[in-house]
């Protein structure tokens, strides 16, 4: 379920990227919508397993990379092909990126949603610096592609990182908002034991729980 | 720790699989996902249009209207005086046993995504493969040549415009037999574009708003598509030949049909009877470009 979360919000992100409108004073930046996703999962690291997720089984709060790899490597998939970029070279920045905000997460801010801003303006920032780096490598390489069409514009690569770093300081927050609102919803995902639980959190947790003996504390 | 490095070492595998991957391969995967976005893409931009239909003043449409109706008139009126030319054209080729043009078709497509991914000038039109389209094929405009196509998949195919400075094609001033090679010039901070044309002769005679064609050299553009106009004209760096800035014929701001230049009528989708139409590609002879441009400068 946790998987099928992800995807569809991988679809609607690269759906989202395509479709927004773009602008010569923004450096004809898209919005970084994938990356986003692939950053909360950084910030949202799963338990290994859900009985883990309730501290039932081992250890509790021992998380898994998986999520973030998969969403890392689907994302970067995706958005490579959509966007004509050479195989591959997204997902490599997509899990850098996400490992690296998996490791700083705690140390950074305590405020989350002024850590969600900054992270968010940090990945913007970030994105097409790396991007940028990676078509100039991989362009001249038999790696990905033979030759990219690819020619470096710096006045518009500038103006594309501000808008970038722009754009991913005011998506983020909503993104993450919105993934979590979704996840707790279904219940792929608890609240805060500190919070007590909404009408309608985690209906399908609970319908799945029914289905299975096994997984009832 | 030792499930999560399991973990990291499969993402790795996986990406040197990617990337080891065959080009074949790799076109064939993305060309799929690319096919599976084509109906959101080509949805969202209806939506767009609906929006923009709705809330925008019908009296703009209907001053549209009347000036395609005028326009419509002219064009009928234009064509009427071609066609004695043409049949004197006809008997004069019988007479000297020429070998007839083999003829182009012009395959219409929509465009589906304005710009594919921000980082070089390129668009992506609904028509792929199964219509027809393969890679390297030239892609106008009415108003003239827009660009090539480079990545096909089943049903779009991405073009890359002829403002990315990677793309070079032979051109020939209309006007007079000189000939340059055209490319772009990137976009500037007004969101305009440009070309320039390079290494034409120094003692050729260019002036402004000169016409500028393509000159059929190379064997991907047939000659004669108009890629735009003299700006202005200066030496060179190295002071050997001349070079020009040139204006480009298409706008590129407002594509909306675009029309992908099929070379053989075998090679045309076979569906798309609509939006197709037989074109003469003039071959490279003195006066060729002369025709009349519709108002450019």
């Amino acid at each position: 379920m946790s998987f099928a979360v992800m995807f569809l919000a991988l679809v609607l992100g690269i759906i989202v990227e395509q479709a927004a409108p773009f602008s010569i004073y923004i450096g004809f930046a898209k919005p970084p919508v994938l990356i986003c996703v692939v950053a909360y999962y950084a910030l949202n690291p799963r338990p290994v397993s859900p009985a883990e997720q309730d501290g039932r089984l081992g250890q509790a709060g021992r998380t898994s990379p998986a999520p973030l790899l998969s969403a890392a490597f689907i994302g970067g998939i995706l958005s490579d092909s959509v966007t004509g970029l050479p195989l591959g070279i997204s997902s490599v920045i997509f899990a850098v990126a996400g490992v690296a905000m998996h490791h700083y997460r705690d140390k950074v801010f305590s405020g989350k949603s002024v850590t969600n801003v900054v992270f968010g303006a940090t990945l913007g920032l970030s994105m097409p610096l790396a991007i940028n780096a990676a078509l100039l490598f991989f362009g001249q390489s038999a790696l990905a592609r033979p030759e990219t069409p690819y020619c470096l514009q710096p006045g518009i690569l500038i103006l594309k990182i501000i808008g970038s770093a722009v754009m991913g300081a005011l998506l983020f927050p909503v993104i993450h908002f919105l993934l979590e609102r979704l996840e707790l919803l279904i219940g792929t995902r608890l609240p805060d034991p500190a919070r007590p639980v909404r009408q309608g959190e985690g209906v399908l947790r609970r319908f799945y729980d029914d289905l299975n003996p096994d997984n009832r504390p | 720790m030792k499930r999560n490095i399991i973990f990291f070492v499969f993402f790795l595998l996986a990406m040197g699989i990617l990337f080891s991957l065959p080009e074949k391969q790799t076109d064939a995967l993305s060309g799929s996902v690319r096919d599976a976005f084509v109906v959101q893409q080509t949805g969202l931009r209806r939506l767009r249009e609906w929006f923009r239909a709705v809330f925008s003043d019908k009296f703009e449409l209907l001053l549209e209207n009347r000036r395609l109706r005028i326009q419509n008139e002219k064009l009928r009126n234009e064509i009427r005086g071609y066609q004695p030319l043409q049949e004197e054209n006809q008997e004069l080729r019988a007479l000297l046993k020429l070998k007839a043009d083999s003829g182009c078709q012009l395959l219409s497509a929509e465009l589906i995504v304005h710009d594919v991914n921000g980082w070089w000038q390129m668009i992506r039109i609904d028509k792929g493969a199964a219509d027809g389209v393969r890679p390297d094929l030239p892609v106008i405009s009415p108003e003239g040549l827009l660009g090539q196509t480079v990545e096909v998949s089943q049903h779009t195919a991405d073009v890359l415009l002829l403002t990315n400075p990677k793309l070079k094609v032979a051109g020939r001033i209309g006007r007079a037999d000189i000939f340059g090679i055209v490319h772009g010039q990137g976009v500037n901070f007004q969101g305009g574009a440009g070309y320039r044309m390079d290494f034409m002769l120094k003692d050729a005679e260019v002036s402004r708003a000169d016409e500028v064609v393509t000159s059929g050299l190379g064997g991907v553009y047939p000659a004669g598509l108009v890629i735009g106009y003299v700006e202005n004209v200066q030496t060179d760096a190295s002071g050997l030949f001349q070079c020009a800035d040139i204006n480009p014929a298409a706008d590129f701001k407002a594509l909306d049909i675009v029309f992908v230049v099929l070379p053989e009528k075998s090679q045309a989708a076979p569906d798309d009877k609509s939006g197709e139409r037989r074109i003469a590609p003039e071959r490279s002879r003195p006066g060729a470009g002369k025709r009349s441009t519709g108002g450019r400068p």
